[in-house]
């Protein structure tokens, strides 16, 4: 009892989401004597048919079936969800589905928001599942949902349920870590001309956003905000980190190979918002600003710089994505020191 | 065995902190197993040199049931800490201390770092086992960790004063609450005077922006600290402190009379004006505040006080201005507009 216990109170203790989701791993991983041999976490991504599992916390697996290196390049290396018809099934009922013969296995739907299930929690055994241990398990998962729960509440935006601000800086310097971790795969001429794998900071101005609230109120406001949050999400990619950054800003932190895919990805989110239909307000169109993550890169300064693209943006026309490593090297923006570059975050 | 691991997944399942507290000392009195006679939640209250015992939540086999007290009292009236050993001992230590007697007491500290300001009281006829004392520990300390996070979800991280997150709700119990005070008012009538009213008031820093241009976002940030600790220092503990972004603060505060919250606000807007901030010098502050209304909305109440805050702001600053005074001497036109909702997101 003191076990569990201190298990849960090492998960309660945790901010990571990636650290959270391996205690999880690990709290199950307790049960070895129970018969549990292999637990996996895994998210699913991608749309309707073609939802796939990305794993993201194993124990006792022999070898994940997919890099995660791979999968930031090409995602489509998944497995499908329906190919795995006890997954398919707890994802689809939203309810435990347990194997009826060898070999033995438990997968448990994980809610993420209300009666959407977005994680699985999937249990291999070398005997079949005691109500006990379905019983010890479904509370694990529970504390996990529930941990999970609080810090969504905490880091999500209430109305459109994109990442708030708290979180921007530790994604920033992960993010930045893995760039970092592997300079050797990436010639230097290459990086240079953004023409290698990286991360990009985009942020995102819906242009006369204020005449929306004026002229049809802030019910008829949110709403657009709300709209736009959902565009977001079906046009980047389950790595890459979207934020509200409060009013009508928003922040993409993302990765792609190139400096030509970063653009594409913002370009395909403009035009969609353009031919959009917003209920009563017609027609709006956003301006987008980015900037490639640098080395010893802050949060404050590549905020900084993207936001200079935007106000470029904005100045020029508005509706459209600006690079702002590419107005620099057009001479159409003058280079800033980092240093004066200093957003306030907070 | 299993079913704490279950009742611990219900405690991380709230987010309100007043339930979440019932919710603990009920779990601990349960898994006393029979041998816990009554729980307690502490607050630590007052001044850092005059810590007083807050009691927010109690569970004993007689009630079967958590209470609440009122906070709404003077904490003056309340017990000082450093009339319980255990409890100083417990707070000062940062672990658990016990008392002989009958009947015995165990005092457990919440978190891990000092100062603590929450701590756990324990009675029972006999010593309580170790074993079961190690579990309690455990529950106590899972609560830690869900309060912390709670914390890091409401609370700002520069100032580590509340940000927008909770205001809606608390807005709401506060107007809640003033209804069934009138319903319940013959229950506990000391408690809860019946003129007791909330304020919502609004500070804003005098021309902080140039406080930003000139000498930069770290010494602007150092700034929008101290303001904050002055905050602190100046409102009671039961006023709730916020900061709404940029600088810009927020205080739901519950007081007697108008007098009295012009009085809470007029002293801050004093304790700013003669701080001296380091580089800075002095900064000023322009304060609106405005009464909670029957049905009102948090946007609504906070448009009221902002409006005098904007009136603060082009009379001179550095002023605490009541909206209804404004009001009733005819300075500025009440709107009707039933619409009048703020974008809180």
């Amino acid at each position: 009892m003191k076990k569990l216990v201190d298990g849960l109170v090492g998960m309660s203790r945790l901010r990571d989401r990636d650290a959270l989701d391996q205690a999880l791993v690990q709290l199950v991983g307790q049960h070895a004597e129970e018969g549990v041999e292999a637990i996996q976490l895994v998210r699913m991504v991608g749309e309707n048919e073609d939802r796939r599992c990305l794993t993201l916390a194993t124990q006792g697996l022999k070898a994940p079936a997919v890099a995660q290196s791979q999968v930031w390049e090409d995602w489509t290396l998944l497995p499908h969800l329906v190919d795995d018809a006890l997954r398919l099934q707890a994802a689809t009922t939203n309810t435990l589905v347990v194997s009826k013969s060898q070999p033995w296995r438990v997968v448990f739907p994980i809610e993420q928001t209300l009666g959407e299930v977005g994680l699985l929690l999937d249990v291999s055994a070398n005997r079949p599942f005691s109500a006990d241990l379905l019983d010890a398990l479904g509370s694990a998962v529970q504390n996990y949902r529930n941990l999970l729960g609080l810090l969504d509440y905490g880091e999500k935006d209430a109305l459109t349920e994109l990442l708030n601000r708290k979180s921007f800086d530790g994604a920033f310097f992960k993010a930045a870590q893995i760039r970092h971790a592997q300079p050797e795969l990436v010639q230097p001429e290459r990086r240079a001309s953004g023409d290698a794998p990286g991360h990009w900071l985009a942020v995102l101005d819906i242009d006369h956003f204020k005449r929306v609230n004026d002229n049809f109120g802030h019910l008829i406001g949110d709403e657009v905000l709300l709209l736009l949050a959902r565009l977001m999400r079906g046009n980047f990619r389950f790595h890459d980190q979207l934020y509200r950054f409060g009013g009508e800003e928003f922040v993409i932190l993302m990765r792609c190979p190139s400096a030509a895919d970063a653009l594409i990805a913002l370009e395909r989110l403009r035009h969609r918002v353009e031919g959009h239909a917003f209920p009563q307000v017609g027609h709006i169109t956003v301006s987008v600003g980015f900037a490639s993550l640098q080395g010893n890169d802050t949060p404050g300064a590549a905020f900084g710089r993207a936001d200079q693209a935007v106000y470029y943006a904005k100045e020029h026309g508005r509706n459209q994505c600006c690079s702002y490593d590419q107005l620099v090297q057009t001479g159409a923006l003058a280079q800033t020191k980092t240093e004066d570059m200093d957003v306030d975050l907070f | 065995m299993e079913e704490i691991v279950n009742q611990l997944a219900d405690l991380s399942s709230l987010r309100d902190r007043h339930t979440l507290d019932e919710a603990l000392v009920r779990l601990l009195y349960l898994n006393g197993k029979g041998a816990i006679g009554a729980v307690r939640m502490l607050r630590l209250v007052g001044e850092p040199d005059d810590l007083r015992c807050l009691t927010c939540a109690e569970f004993d086999a007689k009630k079967m049931a958590a209470v609440r007290q009122s906070a709404w009292k003077d904490w003056r009236d309340l017990p000082p800490l450093t009339r319980f050993p255990a409890r100083l001992a417990a707070r000062n230590q940062l672990q658990t201390a016990l008392k002989p007697g009958e009947p015995w007491i165990a005092v457990v500290p919440v978190g891990e770092v000092l100062p603590v300001s929450t701590l756990l009281e324990l009675e029972s006829a006999r010593p309580v086992p170790a074993d079961l004392m190690r579990v309690l520990e455990g529950i106590v300390r899972v609560y830690a960790n869900l309060e912390s996070l709670l914390d890091y979800g409401e609370k700002d991280a520069l100032t580590e004063l509340l940000n927008r997150k909770s205001f809606d709700g608390a807005f709401l119990k506060a107007a809640v609450e003033l209804t069934s005070d009138v319903d319940l008012s013959h229950v506990d009538r000391r408690a809860v005077p019946a003129q007791d009213a909330y304020w919502l008031a609004v500070i804003d820093i005098d021309f902080f922006k140039r406080v930003n241009d000139n000498f930069g976002h770290l010494i602007g940030d150092e700034v929008l600290l101290l303001v904050a600790r002055l905050m602190r220092a100046n409102f009671r503990f039961h006023d709730q402190l916020y900061r709404f972004g940029g600088e810009e603060f927020v205080i739901l505060m519950r007081c007697a009379s108008q007098d009295d919250a012009e009085g809470a606000l007029e002293r801050f807007r004093r304790m700013v004006e003669g701080h001296v901030f380091p580089q800075v010098g002095s900064i000023t502050v322009s304060s609106g505040y405005a009464m909670l209304r029957n049905d009102d909305t948090p946007g609504a109440a906070f448009d009221r006080a902002d409006k005098a805050v904007y009136y603060a702001k082009a009379h001179g600053r550095n002023q605490v201005v009541s909206y209804q005074k404004l009001v009733e001497s005819g300075e500025l036109i009440e709107e009707v507009e039933v619409t009048k909702d703020i974008d809180f997101f």
